[in-house]
Order: structure tokens, then sequence, then C-alpha cells
């Protein structure tokens, strides 16, 4: 596509000077005038430009082009809101044309969203502008169109094209269409038809069942038929270009590579309906969060006919209880430890699974959780050579298909990758400096001006900080004593966002207490008025179920009155699911949240503030994130859709780490957070900790899972080894060798025998349904032989506890390094197990059980208990307090005692005939609380 | 012809030009207003423009014209946009350009209300897009590439508007005062427009002005179809 610029017409400059101005006042832009017109200009070379292919990768400048002219005058409507209604509806209207023309109808359905109240109800001429722009809106726009015939007919034929794909029901669309131009004489009007034609050649190009015909792909499988028929009308230009590349036909393996909110979970529904072949077959979807496995089990629900079964495998480690019975299809969405659980007990079933899924495939990366979810495809991996016909899908936003991930998943002939940089939201990223400057940069996202680079400052506003004294300290009473003064300027900058954008603010902090804080100083700065809407319906319940159940939560109950709230792991999971919804309703200003919320679910942020960009590491100190997480985290805000920009503010939080923050290094460490642009590769969790005792511990039991799936493979610890991430990188292919090697050594001393090849004893075997690693199954068996006398059952699991507290599997270390330690003022006491247990149990409110600790009665804290409890009190220790014994709770009684007990059903036949008596089974059932939906 | 405005009267008297642009309305909008119906305001307003549109036919004859309410003057409403585009294909593409003739009628013994000739000028480059250049020349564009299936001309007036006065060479103006003659000084005043468009980076600005004797008596009569 030949798109001419003459040289007086400066696009990417342009639109660095728009989005800067928006958000400035930039007194240097003279008007709005100047900038419309050049977007303008570049939108009217478009309406005949048939060779405008946006799928074609030799026209990406030119789309490029059209994207910066599409956001320029989305910034004008945006910018010029106040200004007369005739100008603001015009430049509405002109930005919907423009996002249509570029493909981009998310952005234009958000645009019509947004400014639903403004448009009123359209004339019939411009239902059909706004339908064909944001296909969407068809079912809205009919509606409204009742009454004039012709343009009625158009959307009709519109409708049939959608639904078809097929070039006759274009064909006729297109003469309806065009017919729409003999019916006004309204300049305005037919100048937005004519614009829109070149919206209805990339509805042509981007329809789904359009791209299904260009594909060649015959649609012989009912769930495709299903998906097709659900309301997902048009494709994201990254989706099609996927289904044009033979997503749908080639059977390898498949490395989607995009940014956030570029459909990848389609292309994962797309690939397990495609991969059905007969009745039984089951698809697997792994989703490291259960919120996120929420979200995509309901879109499988919604797309997949009745006849495919969705089970819903999240939490822990738990032996699974759902049917797969051969009368149905089956799609199953689990968290890695549960599909685990799902794989080592139902092996017969592993030849039915025709497609893995790995979302948020980059969380290979993360400790003992990434090589549970590395050796997990690993798995998978060896049973395709094994002949098994399934297909392995990794996705990821942050992590590129390199030749790394490529050759892990067969290499050349067995995979393909999908990798696209086409966004449907700009994302502008900016820092607010403690000279009181907000500064926007270029960034990366968009065409560069020449001589510009992505931190090249785009513009700035002057915003003091409230509070300016802060110096760097390694010291933690300095730091604890600057954060609230810190968190209350990030109040001010978050009201300041909020008058600019209307839309809701997450805030990623580091620490829970960090989040209440800062949801604390917000609220201050939200003054109620009798003015103010009442709470949405969410946050009323939300409200309610605090002043019910969890008065301690007062605070919290007092920010969600004003629109704001926090979100962490210690908030009850009802509370967190209401504040979610919430925020999914638009309810919400803000929400200050720890990493929960930040990555992988799709919740509607306008903008993100980093507040806390020292995050907990592995050490004692917080450092600095990686640009990794970042790209992630600024993936949460601007939602395609929802938005059409996305703001990322890194707050310039002076307090932390003396070597992070003094004034002269803090600029390169942010610097490298927000701008490196260096393609990290996916890496194995083993190259940056193998020393890791929990790493280990997760290799080797996921290599005895290996060795029973795979009874006939000679040297499974090469083949395990090979097959790897790990062991695609010559440097560390022998390192991984090693290790399999020594993990065998070990197993051939009572698990396994070589027989050549390796077969599991029946200790073996038992010990890997535990799905704990063969040294802790060897020190479960020796507490099994060796149980003592108990007058309860809560007695026996807090010994059983005490003795297992140090094996790797078990997470919570400051727990276990209290142990032995009298003085430790860690919440939980050794010898108030039992009561908690039962407690537990009894399904006691956590605060209450919290509360009635008889040791707290030794406590010197300045705040009663009972002040804190019924939320009289808040900011005290007692918070942090009750964050530890939240995460003990559900980390070692919700999730390590209940897979620990059912470990030791598996293997009480090893130990002596006290332990053969127990039900630990039913020990075990009695502590889980997490249901399967 | 006065220094650089192009001054149109009567010849040989208002009453002649009255007559013959009665005929003119008579041929190419056929009917009038009833006797017992008012003459909106609008409706002045409108017969400015066809009586404009009835000039340029005969001084521009190749040059097509398309407007919004020359030819509709007795509909009662009269659109915002620019009045009369008149565009010259070329030979030569390149050649192509367009007159925006926007057109200000008063039956005022002042003609001050001309300096708003100004303003519309103004808002082809402005942010409200129902009334900029490119959209006037999109919905020509439409007009020539669906309605008279003349795709390739469409695509020719594709870069006719800049973004800019200055960018926009090939856009030309012709301000246009349709006046009473007994008002003083409309020659001078559309001289002064003419010169303040040109000082906003405009290239090619004539200006017209266009003066009947009992200019409102006249069009009410005209409106009616009388002589």
């Amino acid at each position: 596509m030949n798109l001419l610029t003459p040289s007086w017409i400066n696009i990417a400059r342009t639109e660095t000077t728009a989005f800067a101005a928006f958000r400035c006042n930039d007194p240097a832009v003279t008007g709005w005038n100047r900038l419309v017109s050049q977007a303008q200009y570049i939108l009217s070379q478009l309406p005949n430009a048939s060779d405008a292919t946006l799928l074609d990768d030799r026209n990406k400048q030119a789309y490029e082009i059209i994207t910066a002219s599409t956001r320029i005058l989305d910034l004008a409507a945006q910018a010029n809101s106040a200004t007369d209604r005739e100008t603001h509806f015009s430049l509405i209207l002109s930005s919907i044309v423009a996002f249509g023309a570029a493909g981009n109808f998310a952005a234009a359905m958000s645009v019509i969203d947004r400014n639903r109240e403004y448009l009123g109800i359209p004339t019939a001429h411009i239902a059909a502008v706004l339908a064909t722009n944001s296909p969407y809106h068809l079912g809205d726009m009919v509606r409204h169109t009742a009454s004039n015939r012709p343009v009625r007919r158009y959307l009709e034929a519109f409708g049939r094209f959608l639904g078809s794909g097929n070039n006759e029901a274009m064909a006729d669309a297109e003469t309806h269409f065009l017919a729409l131009f003999n019916e006004t004489d309204d300049v305005f009007t037919l100048n937005l038809l004519y614009l829109s034609k070149a919206a209805l050649r990339q509805v042509n190009e981007l329809s789904f069942a359009r791209a299904m015909i260009s594909a060649r792909y015959e649609i012989k499988n009912t769930h495709l038929r299903s998906i097709l028929a659900s309301d997902f009308k048009t494709l994201l230009p990254p989706q099609c270009r996927a289904l044009l590349n033979g997503f749908l036909d080639f059977k390898g393996n498949k490395i989607i590579s995009q940014p956030t909110s570029t459909g990848k979970s389609f292309l994962a529904e797309l690939a397990i309906a495609s991969s059905f072949q007969n009745l039984g077959d089951i698809g697997v979807i792994i989703t490291p969060y259960v919120a996120l496995g929420r979200q995509i089990a309901k879109a499988l629900r919604k797309h997949l006919p009745a006849s495919c079964d969705v089970h819903h495998l999240y939490g822990g480690y738990r032996v699974p209880s759902d049917r797969f019975d051969n009368e149905s299809y089956h799609v199953v969405v689990a968290t890695p430890e549960r599909l685990d659980a799902w794989m080592r007990f139902n092996p017969d079933f592993l030849e039915r699974v025709r497609c893995v899924v790995a979302d948020e495939m980059h969380l290979i990366e993360s400790g003992a959780r990434g090589i549970r979810l590395e050796s997990l495809l690993t798995r998978f991996r060896l049973l395709q050579k094994r002949g098994y016909d399934l297909q392995i899908v990794l996705m990821s936003a942050v992590s590129p298909s390199d030749d790394g991930v490529q050759a892990w998943m067969g290499g050349e002939d067995l995979v393909r990758s999908y990798q696209d940089t086409w966004k449907p939201t700009a994302r502008r990223v900016a820092i607010w400096r403690s000279t009181g400057e907000l500064v926007w940069f270029a960034g990366s996202d968009q065409l560069l001006p020449p001589g510009f680079a992505p931190h090249t400052e785009a513009g700035k506003v002057r915003l003091a900080w409230v509070h300016k004294n802060f110096y760097p300290s390694s010291n933690i009473g300095v730091n604890r004593k600057l954060a609230p003064l810190a968190m209350e300027n990030v109040a001010y900058l978050v009201e300041h966002l909020w008058n600019q954008f209307q839309e809701p603010i997450l805030c990623i902090c580091g620490t829970k207490y960090t989040t209440r804080l800062l949801a604390y100083s917000v609220a201050q700065r939200f003054q109620s008025s009798p003015s103010d809407p009442p709470p949405g319906p969410r946050t009323g319940e939300a409200i309610q179920l605090i002043s019910g159940k969890y008065p301690y939560l007062a605070v919290l109950a007092e920010c969600l009155l004003k629109g704001i709230a926090y979100h962490n792991g210690s908030l009850p999971h009802d509370l967190r699911e209401l504040i979610e919804l919430a925020v999914l309703e638009q309810e919400l200003k803000c929400v200050a949240a720890t990493t929960t919320l930040a990555e992988g679910v799709d919740l509607p942020f306008r903008a993100t503030i980093l507040v806390d960009w020292l995050f907990p590491g592995g050490g004692k100190s917080p450092i600095p994130i990686s640009s990794k997480l970042f790209k992630n985290i600024a993936g949460r805000c601007g939602r395609a859709g929802k938005h059409t920009e996305g703001d990322v503010i890194l707050f310039d939080n002076p307090i932390g780490e003396e070597q992070f923050t003094a004034g002269h290094t803090r600029p390169a460490w942010q610097r490298r957070i927000l701008f490196d642009e260096r393609v990290e590769p996916l890496t194995s969790a083993l190259q940056f900790e193998s020393v890791n005792p929990a790493i280990g511990a997760s290799l080797e039991s996921q290599f005895l899972a290996a060795i029973q799936e795979n009874p006939n493979v000679e040297d499974i610890a090469s083949e395990f080894a090979a097959s790897l991430l790990y062991g695609r990188n010559a440097e560390t292919d022998n390192n991984a060798l090693h290790l399999l090697q020594s993990a065998e050594s070990y197993l051939l001393q009572g698990f396994a025998e070589r027989n050549s090849p390796l077969r599991l004893t029946e200790f073996g075997a038992a010990s890997n349904q535990t799905g704990f690693c063969p040294r802790s199954c060897i020190k479960i068996c020796d507490a099994l032989s060796n149980l003592g006398q108990f007058s309860s059952k809560d007695e026996l699991i807090a010994d059983l506890l005490v003795r297992l507290i140090g094996l790797p599997e078990q997470s919570v270390h400051k727990f276990t390094e209290s142990l032995g330690k009298p003085r430790s003022k860690y919440c939980v006491k050794i010898a108030e197990i039992p009561q908690i247990l039962q407690k537990w149990r009894e399904d006691v409110p956590l605060q209450i059980i919290f509360a009635e600790m008889p040791h707290w009665t030794k406590s010197k804290s300045k705040v009663a208990l009972s002040d804190w409890l019924t939320g009289k009190s808040p900011f005290s220790s007692w918070d942090e307090q009750f964050d530890n014994f939240t995460a003990f709770c559900s980390e070692v009684i919700g999730n390590f005692l209940p897979w620990l007990l059912r470990a030791c059903e598996m293997l009480k036949r090893f130990g002596d005939a006290n332990a053969q008596q127990i039900n630990w089974n039913a020990l075990a059932d009695d502590l889980d609380k997490i249901a399967d939906e | 012809m006065n220094g650089n405005v192009i001054e149109w009267v009567g010849n040989p008297n208002c009453q002649a030009a009255h007559d013959a642009f009665l005929a003119w309305l008579r041929q190419h909008i056929g009917f009038f207003i009833a006797p017992s119906d008012p003459v909106h305001v609008s409706v002045f307003g409108n017969l400015g423009e066809s009586l404009s549109l009835y000039i340029g036919r005969q001084e521009m004859p190749t040059l097509e014209c398309f407007e919004v309410n020359a030819t509709k003057p007795f509909k009662g409403i009269s659109s915002p946009e620019i009045d009369l585009c008149w565009i010259h294909f070329d030979s030569v593409s390149a050649n192509d350009h367009v007159v925006f003739q926007e057109v200000k009628t008063t039956g005022d013994t002042r003609v001050d209300y001309a300096d708003t000739l100004i303003d519309d000028y103004d808002k082809l480059f402005g942010t409200n897009l129902q009334v900029s250049a490119a959209a006037r020349i999109n919905a020509i564009r439409a007009k020539l590439d669906v309605s008279m299936n003349r795709p390739r001309f469409a695509d020719r007036l594709a870069n006719i508007v800049g973004v800019s006065e200055e960018t926009s060479p090939r856009l030309h103006l012709l301000p246009t005062l349709v006046y009473d003659r007994i008002a003083p000084g409309a020659g001078a005043k559309m001289d002064l427009i003419r010169e303040a468009l040109i000082s906003k980076g405009w290239g090619n600005v004539t200006a017209w002005t266009v003066g009947m004797y009992e200019l409102r008596n006249r069009f009410e009569r005209l409106a009616r179809g009388q002589a």
C-alpha cells in the first residue's frame, strides 16, 4: 500500500504532541485543529485504497501511520469534550470511523460505549456507520433503524456476511451500503459513510467466518461451529493472521507471543476446539491463577456447545473427582498443581488429551511453581515423542518465541510461532518524579518521531509532591515512618488521574501493608458529598459483607463508600471476588493491590500506578522489579474493548535500600525497568536457582511422574533432561542431565528398579501419586512409622506438621524459621496449632481464630486486639500479624496439610499399624476448603 | 470588477436580473412558496446561494458544482457547510482544483454581516469536523464515487485538502456577498475580507459581490414565483 504522506505531514510527531498535550495541557500546542487535520488527511486516503490489506506485512508501516491518525482523533475527542456539542460529536464519530478504518473494532466499540449517553439514539445512517465500524454493536443498531428500510436492509445483509463470511453476502452488504449514499445529502453523514468504506473492507478481512474460508479450513467440527455461532464475529488482526497462517490446520506445537489484550485466549479455545476428533477427547488449559482460570472457563462455557464439559481444577495438589466419560468432549482448566495430580491419577486419560495450552508461559521462570510447569509440559513432550496425538500451545505476552523455546517444543518441523506486535490500545508511560514533574515519555508503543527514543520526554506537567522530604535509608523503622507520607503523595496522583480520566485506576504495591495504607490515603482525598451516587451493587454487597462478617475490615468498608478499595491475599476470598466484580462493573475509582490483581486477569483499569518499583525478592530487602514483570503489569491497563489507551505511571518512590534509591542511581534503575527493550529469552527456573531445595524437589517429583508415564523408555533420565527447556540450552544441558541422573540414583534406592527401562516399585508408584518428591516421601514414611498417641486428630495433625514442616514443598518459611525459637514473634505458636485446626474445621472466621490465640494475652501492643477486631483501630501491628496468619492458614492449613495428609493415606501401608488405621483422606477433606466448581 | 472584487449587478437593471433569475428558478426548482405560506428567513439565505449558483454556472461553465442549499432554496432549513463547491477537473490531474464559495446574503443597509465569511472559512481547518474542508470534499467524493459512478474522479480529490490553508494550494476561495445595493461599501468590505483570508495563508482568493436594489422585497417575490 502506497500511503503518500507529503513532507508537511509528520504523523509520528503529531501523535506524540497530541498525547502529551492531552495529558499536560501543553501550551506549545497552538490548537488541536492542526493535529486533527493531519489525521483527517491520512484517513481521506483510505476509502478506495483496495490494497490497504491490514494483514499484509508490507503494509505495516502504512498501518502504523493510520494507527497514529486514529489516536490523534481519539485524543482530540477526549481533549475537546468541553467544547461545543457539535465539535465534540464530530470528533467522537470521526475517531470511531478512524478506528474502523484501521481494523481496530475493539477501540471503535470502546469509543461508542464511552460516549453512549452523548451519542444518544443515532439517526439511521449514523447507526449504519456505527455498526460498520464496530460490528459488536450491530444488534443495538438494528434496533435503532426499524423504520428506515434501506439502512435496515444493509444491516441485515451485513449481519448475514458476519455469520457466513461468503463473498455473495459481502457483495450484497456492499450494494446495500453504497445505496445509503443516495439516501442522504447531509455532508457529514456522507463523509462518515465514505470513510466507512475502509471499515467495511476491514470487516471483510477480519470476519471470523471469512477467515475460516480464507484459511481453507473446513469446519467439520461442531465445536468450531459453536464458537462461530457465538458472539465472536470479527477477529483482532493477530488472531486473523494466525488463522491465515494455518493455526487450525497445523497439528504440531504452537507458540503464541502477542501483547496483552490481543485475544490469545480465544486462539487457545480455537486450538482446543479444532483438536477434538472423537467423543471423550480432552483439551487442557493450564492457568497459573484461579481468577484467570475462572475467566477462561466462563468464556469456554459461552462459546463451546453443550456437548463439551468444562472442568475446573483449581488450587493445590489434590486427587481429582471429576468424571471424564466418553460421551462428551472435555476441557480441563487447571492450575499446574491440580493438573499434576490429575495426570498422575489418570494415566489412561493421557491418551485422550488432544491439546494442552499453557497460558502465561513465562511463569516457567518462577521458582518451584515454574519448574513444575516446565516439567508438566516436558511430560507432555515425552508423550508426543511416544506418538500421542496431542499438540501443545504456549502463550505469553512478554516472552518471545525464541530459538530455545522452539527447540524445546520440537524444532522447525514440529513447531510454529505466531508472534505479533499489534496492540488494540496505546500504552503511555510516565514517571512522577520527586522533583514534582509528571513526565510522559515517547514510549515504544507507537511510531517514534525522528530523533526520538522510547525514553525521550514527550511532555510534562507540574505536579508537586505533597510531601518532599524523603531520604534513602536501609533502616526499616525509618522507611516505615516515611511510607504514609509517600502514600499521601500517590493519593494525590490518583486524584489527579481520576480528575483527568474518570475511569478506574490500579495501584500496584509491593506489600499488603502498602495496599491498605494507600487505599486509606486515597479515600482521604475523595471526600464524600451528599450529591455522590450511592455505591454500586457489588460495592454495596462488599460493604455489607464486611459489616456482617469481617468487622475488622471497617477501614476497607469506609474506603469502599468512596469507591476506593484494596485487594491482597489476606482478604477473605468472598470479599476479594466482590471487589473484582466491582472493578469489572467499573464501580470503583481506585484499587490498591499487590500483584494478585496485576497478572493475567482482564479487568478494565484505565491507568496503572506502579507505587513500589522495589518488590520483595528472594533476599531480605526489596529489589527492582524485572522489565518483564513491568511489561506484564503495564498490560493490566487499557483493556481492548473498554479503552483506547492505557497509562502506566511509575511513582518515583524514594523509599528502600540506598543502593537502589539514592538520587544518582534511582533514575538508571527506573529507566531499566521502563525502557529495557532487550528481548529476554524464556529461561528455566533451574537456570536461576538450581540450588533452591524447593526447585530440586519439584524437579525430582516430576521426574518420578515421568518414569511412571514412560515405562518403555530406556534412559528416561536422559530423555527427560533433553526434553526440558533447561536441557535445550547447550550450557546447561549437562547440568540438567546431572541433576536427573542424581535423582535417578536416589530413586534406585527403593522407588524404582532398573529392569532396563526404569520401573517404579510399589513404593515408588505410591510415592508418585502423592505428588511429593521422593526425599519427602521417605520422611513422610518415617513419620508414619513412628506415630505417637494423640488425644485428638488435631493433635495428631499438629504433630505431623511439626515433624514435616521442613519439607521443601512447605512454602511458609517464616513459620519454619520460628520453630525452636521460643522468643519468635511469629503469629503462630506450635502449642496452639491443634486449637487453630479445630476452629478452622469448624469454619470459625479467621479473624476470630486469630484473636483467640492464647499467646496474645502476653502481647505488648499498644492497640487492644479487641479494638483491631472491631475495626476501631486501623493500621496497627495487628494487621501485619494477621497477614502472616492468613498466609499460614491459606498455605499451611489450606494447601500443604491436605496435600500432606492425602500423601499419608497413599503411603500409610509403608508406615506402622497405627498409621494404617487412620483415614487420612477424611482428615484432609476436613481441612480442604476449596471445592471444585 | 472593482480592484480585486468582482461586482455583479443587473444589466440593464435589477428587474432584468430578477426576471432572468426567476426563469432559472422556474426551470431548475420548478415550484415556489404558496402565497398563504410564510417565507422563512433561511429561504432568504438560500436564495442568495441559488443566485450565486445561477451566476456561477454562467461564469464558470466548465466547473462542476456541488451545492447544499442552492437547488433547494425553499426547504426551510439551511445546512452549515460551505455553500457551493466548484470543481475543475483538468486534463492534467495535478491541475485539478476546487473553489469553495461561501455566500452571505443581507438586505440590511450595512454590509458588516460579510465579516462572518472569515469565520466560516476558518472552520475548514477547525476541530468541528462536520464542517471541515476534508469532510466537505469527502462528501463530494462519496457522490462522485457511488452516486455518479466516477470513482477515479473521487480519488483525484483525495489529496486536494492539505492540513492547513498553506498546504492546500488547490483549494480556492470565492467569498460572496449578496446585498441590497442601497448599502454602501460592499466592494471595499469584500476586498478587506479577501485580504484577511490571504493573510491567513489562503493562496487563491477571489471575492464577489452580487447587488440588487430592494433585495428583501425581490427575494420575497422570487420565493413566491412572482416577477
